[in-house]
């Protein structure tokens, strides 16, 4: 099978406080995987393994062929242009205008385009997330949800193969998690992206994963589809699902 | 365990601060070598360097202009008695000019620039850690070294030397006119009296220090705000933290420039 | 964020009139050091730079003109010194304007003094060697100093010597200022000496003067004459007497029946035969006086001599007068006491 993202035996400590205990985990092209588990357990630090923000300690990680262990500064900048990240509370640069937040990365990247094409394909991305009308304000003046979609537009921006999501609905209120949910399954049909969605929203997860896995005590504790851990009988699986259902 | 840990457990005869501080020592020199690395790798932001340009230089200058000018006018004020005791008086101008262009000015601007750069870089760059920014920038393949640290380490390095110029020309001003509260001397006699003094192994390496001092500040609020700790409190400390070692590296700076112009001049 | 044309321009404006203010810095801080501009290299070979600097002014009349270039040493006795100088000044500078450090102020900056020098002399040229003088330094004058009183120091050694000895009763001085008795003896002996000579000098004055008995008689040249006089009327006088006698002796007159007594007639010839010869030698001795013979004479005559042993006298008067005082000062000074008094604090130490 061809897998985008291979890990195995991964590990990382954070002073003297061990976070991943040795995560397996491989992922399919085109697939929608999502990662639950409780806050601080270490998912954020697993995606961010992924695309080399951080280095962890010992394993196996492979990322569209690249070694991400060691990786050369040729390899980081080619997964970089592969993998979108949409940052839990957007990471908009907020000394800039909206506009200048998604040609921020196509002008300094192996975009090749003249202003207007760059300016083009910011309005077009734009267009997708229905965010044309903020295209000259402060990120200041925009919404926890344009913010995110904001967020989303820049990572669509550079047509990446993998996108990965932190937490893209948490903090928002149930209709915009909606749209946002919408938007990431758009972005697949449209895209053919591959995603891994780090969230502990349960309707997020239903709406939008293929599979999903819970990692518990810096291992995974389960996976498999939405419907089956639901109907799952280990008591913690379910109290994780109705806990969140409330 | 990490390295560090093993570290203190190993030599936990050294006090916690000092490890901090050969920690703290030895990161910003690896992260002033990421500095000169990145400065000569393309692409150079050059319109970030122009602005960063813009808000240390010439946004700082109306309060460096105002310290500078009530300097100069103080020190004259101050000096003045002293001198007429020894019947020096003609001396004021040459005197004030001496301590001010190879001495207060340049210190004094620069920590004000630690106080008002380091502190602001320290809190933009923690901000832009804590919301992630950073890490988004890193991401989207832009080096956010490149973008944020070089532009912003380069400008105070070429900003504060003007700032210090400018100082030093304020404060000759404000010398000029405490000069005149008591006496009359014209301009033309008191630019004479304060060039007659100056020499360029006076003048030069008052320059030339404040090139470090500019860097000193830019490289260290930068390297406290890019590795702020998460939180407001992490931010928080960030700014603060710049302002303190900024100072006190401008003052280090100041020590070794005193004896290195003594060795070569 | 970007820059906009607003920000551009204060940004231009900024940095435009910071450069243009490390120009004019540099640039006026070069003028007077005269780096840039046309200038003119002469140079000048000095035994001892006295602390000169490379940028140190050099001075003509007074005037900054031209700033030290370079130093350097060329063998252990020559240190060539370049200068820099205003071209305008050329035309009054000399081939033999000598150049000399001095020093402004008194703990001023050294600097290069070019003197003028003499008009039929050729104008300078550039790469010219300027004779050079040692100028005068305040270090010299100090050293000066240093010697004096260093001289100064080993003087007041050999009076503390001298005084140590006569404290001690060594030498002569030792034992005028030591023994008691001696000195009071001294002491008495120069009162004496000291009245005698001032009786001495009141009568030379007056002898000199011509006053009182001696004086009239011994210097008054009529009163010779009018011994001369006496001395001629006594033999006049004296023959009469003879004629007298012989008439008494014939028994003529009254003084003839008185005197015929031969025992009386003896006497008289006796006493006018001493008179004769008395008067023979005043007569002698008048005659030597007048002719200027003989001591008493010089003694009181030649006024000359007596002014002069007068002036010995007085001369020996004040000598001894002033050998009191110094032998009063000596004793006074505080060297003396102080050593003195240390003197007595070991012989104390000593008796206890």
């Amino acid at each position: 099978m061809d897998y985008v993202i291979e890990i195995e035996n991964l590990k990382k400590t954070f002073e003297d406080k061990e976070i991943l205990k040795g995560i397996n985990l491989h992922l399919p092209r085109e697939e929608n995987l999502a990662v639950c588990g409780k806050s601080g357990i270490g998912k954020t630090v697993l995606i961010k393994c992924m695309v080399g923000l951080m280095q962890p300690d010992s394993g196996k990680i492979n990322v569209l062929g690249k070694d991400m262990m060691n990786p050369s500064l040729k390899d980081l900048e080619f997964i970089r242009r592969k993998i979108g990240f949409v940052f839990q509370g957007s990471a908009l640069y907020d000394s800039m205008s909206v506009r200048e937040n998604l040609s921020f990365t196509l002008k300094r990247s192996t975009f090749s385009g003249s202003k207007t094409a760059i300016a083009e394909r910011v309005e077009e991305v734009l267009e997708s997330v229905g965010l044309v009308d903020a295209i000259d304000k402060m990120p200041a003046e925009l919404s926890g949800g344009m913010k995110k979609r904001v967020g989303l537009a820049r990572t669509l921006i550079k047509s990446p193969e993998i996108i990965l999501y932190d937490e893209p609905t948490t903090g928002l209120d149930p209709a915009t998690s909606m749209e946002i949910n919408e938007m990431i399954l758009d972005v697949r049909k449209s895209n053919k992206v591959t995603s891994v969605i780090i969230t502990h929203d349960m309707n997020c997860v239903r709406m939008t994963s293929d599979r999903m896995l819970i990692i518990h005590d810096g291992l995974i504790y389960t996976e498999g589809t939405f419907e089956q851990l639901k109907s799952s009988d280990d008591p913690w699986i379910s109290s994780f699902f109705n806990k969140k259902e409330e | 365990m990490n390295e560090v840990s093993k570290f203190r457990h190993t030599y936990n005869w050294l006090p916690e601060s000092v490890v901090d501080l050969f920690i703290e020592v030895g990161e910003l020199t690896r992260f002033t070598g990421r500095f000169f690395k990145e400065l000569f790798r393309p692409p150079f932001e050059f319109n970030e360097f122009l602005y960063q340009s813009y808000i240390v230089g010439a946004k700082s200058l109306g309060l460096i202009g105002l310290t500078g000018f009530i300097l100069g006018l103080v020190m004259t004020l101050q000096s003045r008695p002293v001198l007429i005791e020894f019947g020096a008086e003609a001396w004021l101008p040459g005197m004030v000019s001496v301590s001010i262009v190879t001495e207060i000015g340049p210190v004094i601007t620069a920590l004000i620039c630690a106080g008002k750069i380091a502190s602001q870089f320290g809190a933009v760059l923690g901000s832009m850690r804590v919301t992630e920014q950073i890490d988004a920038m890193e991401v989207s393949g832009v080096n956010p070294i490149n973008y944020l640290v070089v532009t912003r380490v380069l400008a105070t390095t070429l900003m504060v030397p003007l700032l210090v110029l400018y100082a030093d020309a304020i404060a000759l001003a404000g010398s000029y006119m405490a000069v005149n509260i008591h006496g009359n001397i014209s301009a033309t006699l008191f630019i004479f009296d304060v060039f007659d003094v100056l020499h360029f192994s006076d003048f030069l390496p008052a320059v030339v220090k404040t090139v470090f001092f500019g860097f000193m500040i830019g490289i260290i609020g930068c390297y406290k705000g890019y590795f702020a700790g998460y939180g407001t409190e992490g931010v928080g400390k960030a700014a603060n933290t710049a302002v303190v070692s900024a100072s006190l590296a401008v003052f280090l700076i100041d020590l070794i420039a005193v004896q290195v112009t003594h060795i070569i001049y | 964020m970007k820059m906009n044309r607003i920000k551009s321009i204060k940004l231009g404006l900024f940095v435009s009139i910071g450069i243009l203010i490390l120009i004019l810095g540099i640039y006026t801080i070069g003028l007077r050091q005269s780096i840039f501009g046309t200038s003119l290299m002469v140079r000048g070979i000095f035994t001892d730079v006295k602390g000169l600097q490379v940028g140190s002014n050099v001075r003509f009349a007074g005037i900054d003109i031209g700033a030290v270039s370079n130093i350097t040493i060329i063998n252990d006795t020559s240190i060539l010194v370049n200068f820099m100088l205003d071209k305008d000044v050329q035309k009054f500078i000399r081939k033999d304007s000598k150049a000399v450090i001095t020093v402004t102020g008194l703990l001023g900056n050294k600097v290069v003094n070019i003197m003028p020098g003499s008009l039929n002399s050729e104008i300078i040229e550039e790469g010219d060697i300027l004779p050079t003088d040692q100028g005068i330094e305040i270090s010299d004058i100090l050293r000066e100093l240093e010697k004096s009183s260093r001289n100064t120091s080993a003087i007041t050694r050999n009076i503390i010597d001298i005084t140590e000895k006569i404290n001690r009763g060594e030498g002569m001085f030792g034992q005028v200022f030591t023994d008691t008795i001696f000195s009071q003896n001294l002491g008495r002996i120069s009162v004496n000496t000291a009245e005698l000579t001032d009786n001495f000098a009141t009568i030379t004055d007056q002898i000199i003067n011509e006053r009182g008995l001696i004086g009239h008689l011994l210097s008054d040249t009529s009163l010779v004459k009018e011994f001369h006089q006496v001395s001629d009327n006594l033999t006049i006088a004296s023959e009469n007497l003879v004629n007298i006698v012989e008439k008494i002796k014939q028994g003529e007159g009254i003084f003839g029946k008185a005197f015929t007594d031969t025992s009386f007639l003896q006497n008289i010839i006796f006493s006018s035969a001493n008179t004769k010869d008395a008067t023979k030698t005043l007569a002698e001795i008048t005659n030597q006086i007048k002719e200027g013979k003989g001591f008493i004479n010089k003694l009181l005559m030649d006024s000359t001599f007596s002014d002069s042993i007068s002036t010995t006298l007085e001369n020996l008067n004040r000598g001894i007068i002033e050998l009191q005082e110094a032998s009063d000062a000596v004793e006074r000074s505080w060297l003396i006491r102080l050593f003195s008094g240390s003197k007595k604090k070991e012989r104390k130490m000593r008796k206890q």
